[in-house]
């Protein structure tokens, strides 16, 4: 869903423009975030972003970021703007490794409710993401293709695939269709011979699959108009499908969960507010109102007993205690410094 | 007599260095005239050109090398690329002439009433976005599509046809984009050829057929050539549509472009695969001039 916001910038460096100011009546001081923009950034603002500058009394500023080359661009300049953004997990590993952030200071960010995974030194996880084996009633009825061996098997669940149309995610599944379990998956993954096996993996189900799609709006119209009849994607946009009326059904079995994470560049202006900021954003009632206006996981799992998200919403959301061992957490340091190889391998495969 | 004939040279002399003068202020007028645009081109064209392809000699680490290249060259996905590159482009082209070349002829036939209606028909689809026209296909394309669902209500077919998710999907697509650039140029020819030269062929007696192969046609290639040459050049360089209709499995050399930034964050890989475009299209442009002498088509 991010992906898509995450436009290509195109200009070296960047231009810093105010999309909106929160200012609480008597604000002391000020915080600035940047994060995807869009409609994403909206949820964000009313969800988190202004209770946080009443409750803090501070000035929230905001900025969009498309990516990695922004936070760069701003440190070796030596104009850091950010004082907290958002990234994807192998930026904020890599920029990490880099020595390009402030650790977050613990004295002031509660973990209470976070798993353990997800707390670094530098950085710590926000929000997750989780791409599901999703199917159309329509095509096979109550019993479809719901795990990744059957997502391969194309003798018994017959029809047109929709695949990731980048590696990430892709190996992995291939993996788990092979047989691995789910827990092994970057174990095997770690060893040349464990690459190999999911590449070979995946060269069997490439050339069944009719369209690898990019975007999330493209896997939404995908599934919605029948172009494939299983499809890997974002469950959120699966919900958003459902809801506008097609018959699908998907399970978190096996899906893969990513994370967006929250970090403070080296040198930002307003460190200690950061700090408390990010401790804002992490708190279990701004976890569950960003699920509630959009089905994305909260981090903290103490935002299902806000009573904010209805039992019935709960279960449909990723990190709910019932749905989170179910899925694969994605490991950024299998991509890190082979992303470039890994892409070239994944484009020959798919190329026509 | 001698006076009056120093007279005549003084004078003729005083004529030619006026004349002089003249002709240097007019080209100095002229010269300043063109500056601003000059300037504009060499700022806004030339020198990012030179900058970017400068960069394409840099590694990730910034130092000189020749890295980014050896990459295109070496590795079986970027020769992949260049060659589908091409044979979108040429079967984009080929289509776009078997197609426009028929329907500005008939157009030349029609009253020109009726033919600036047609002309409109032309163009309107040329004023909506790519992106628009690329959506549009998709809906009329796919699985369950206008064009399939049409067939199959007919029983003409019994499954769906595969148009979108790949490479005819793709061409479909670009056809119907490029399709203005080829017909505008040739249209304006075809317009401008005397059709009392046809008369006259067929007069001094050709078959009807003898006339417009031995006589209009010729007459029409300059029109044809510059069609070619920009639906071809313009092909080489797309994006949106094979990226949309596609499936995700036609990769042009744009695609690889953007590819290659987001993977890489450098730079210097894109730009390498920019220059490597950049010189083929200058090769292409080079070679259609050899062959079918586009300057005379410029100088005119």
């Amino acid at each position: 869903m991010k992906k898509e916001k995450r436009k290509l910038s195109l200009a070296i460096g960047f231009v810093a423009s105010s999309l909106a100011v929160t200012v609480p009546a008597f604000a002391e001081g000020e915080v600035v975030f940047a994060s995807w923009g869009g409609s994403f950034q909206d949820a964000l603002r009313s969800a988190m972003l202004e209770p946080a500058a009443s409750a803090l009394n501070v000035t929230v500023k905001e900025d969009t970021t498309n990516g990695i080359q922004d936070v760069r661009a701003q440190i070796t300049a030596g104009a850091v703007a950010w004082d907290v953004t958002e990234q994807d997990l192998p930026s904020c590993e890599t920029l990490s490794r880099e020595g390009s952030l402030e650790p977050i200071d613990y004295s002031i960010v509660d973990t209470t409710g976070i798993p353990e995974e997800l707390i670094h030194e530098n950085y710590i996880g926000f929000i997750n993401f989780t791409k599901v084996i999703a199917y159309r009633k329509d095509a096979f009825g109550e019993n479809g293709p719901s795990n990744w061996a059957e997502f391969w098997d194309l003798g018994k669940f017959p029809g047109k695939r929709g695949m990731h149309g980048k590696v990430n995610y892709n190996l992995e599944a291939a993996l788990m269709a092979d047989g691995v379990p789910m827990q092994d998956v970057y174990g095997v993954l770690a060893t040349d011979a464990g690459v190999k096996r999911a590449w070979s993996k995946l060269g069997e189900i490439a050339p069944e699959v009719t369209v690898w799609y990019r975007g999330g709006s493209q896997s939404a119209q995908l599934l919605r108009d029948g172009e494939v009849d299983v499809i890997h994607m974002g469950h959120n946009r699966v919900e958003s499908v459902i809801a506008s009326g097609i018959d699908v059904a998907y399970a978190f079995d096996g899906g893969t969960m990513d994370i967006d994470c929250l970090l403070v560049p080296k040198g930002a202006p307003n460190k200690e507010n950061a700090m408390r900021l990010i401790n804002e954003l992490l708190s279990a009632e701004a976890q569950a109102r960003l699920s509630v206006t959009m089905p994305l996981g909260p981090v903290n799992t103490g935002a299902f007993d806000t009573g904010i998200i209805s039992e019935e919403m709960a279960l449909k959301v990723n990190t709910h205690p019932a749905n989170y061992d179910k899925q694969l957490l994605v490991d950024p340091n299998f991509y890190i410094g082979q992303l470039g190889e890994l892409t070239e391998q994944f484009d020959t495969l798919i190329q026509q | 007599m001698s006076s009056a004939e120093d007279n005549t040279r003084a004078r003729s002399l005083q004529n030619a260095s006026t004349l002089k003068s003249e002709e240097y202020r007019e080209r100095m007028t002229l010269f300043g005239l063109s500056l601003p645009a000059v300037l504009a081109i060499l700022i806004v064209v030339f020198l990012p050109i030179f900058w970017l392809s400068s960069l394409s000699f840099y590694n990730a680490a910034g130092a000189l090398s020749m890295e980014n290249y050896e990459r295109i060259f070496k590795s079986a996905l970027y020769r992949r690329t260049f060659v589908v590159t091409f044979q979108i482009s040429i079967s984009v082209t080929v289509i776009c002439v078997l197609l426009g070349y028929p329907l500005c002829y008939w157009l030349t036939k029609l009253s020109d009433r009726t033919a600036a209606i047609l002309m409109v028909f032309v163009l309107v689809p040329f004023w909506t976005s790519v992106l628009v026209r690329t959506y549009a296909w998709l809906v009329l394309l796919q699985r369950n599509g206008i064009i399939n669902s049409t067939l199959m209500s007919f029983g003409i077919i019994e499954e769906p046809l595969q148009l979108a998710h790949n490479l005819t999907g793709s061409i479909i697509g670009m056809v119907h984009i490029m399709l203005p650039f080829l017909i505008l140029p040739l249209y304006a020819t075809m317009r401008n050829i005397d059709t009392d030269l046809i008369r006259a062929a067929i007069g001094l007696g050709s078959s009807p057929r003898g006339a417009f192969w031995r006589v209009f046609f010729p007459m029409s290639l300059p029109g044809l050539f510059a069609g070619i040459v920009l639906v071809f050049i313009l092909s080489l360089g797309f994006y949106v549509t094979p990226a949309l209709l596609g499936g995700g499995r036609v990769q042009m050399l744009a695609q690889r472009i953007e590819s290659t930034i987001t993977v890489y964050s450098n730079w210097g890989a894109a730009s390498a695969l920019g220059v490597v475009l950049l010189l083929l299209a200058l090769v292409m442009i080079w070679l259609m001039n050899r062959v079918f002498g586009l300057d005379k088509l410029f100088m005119r």
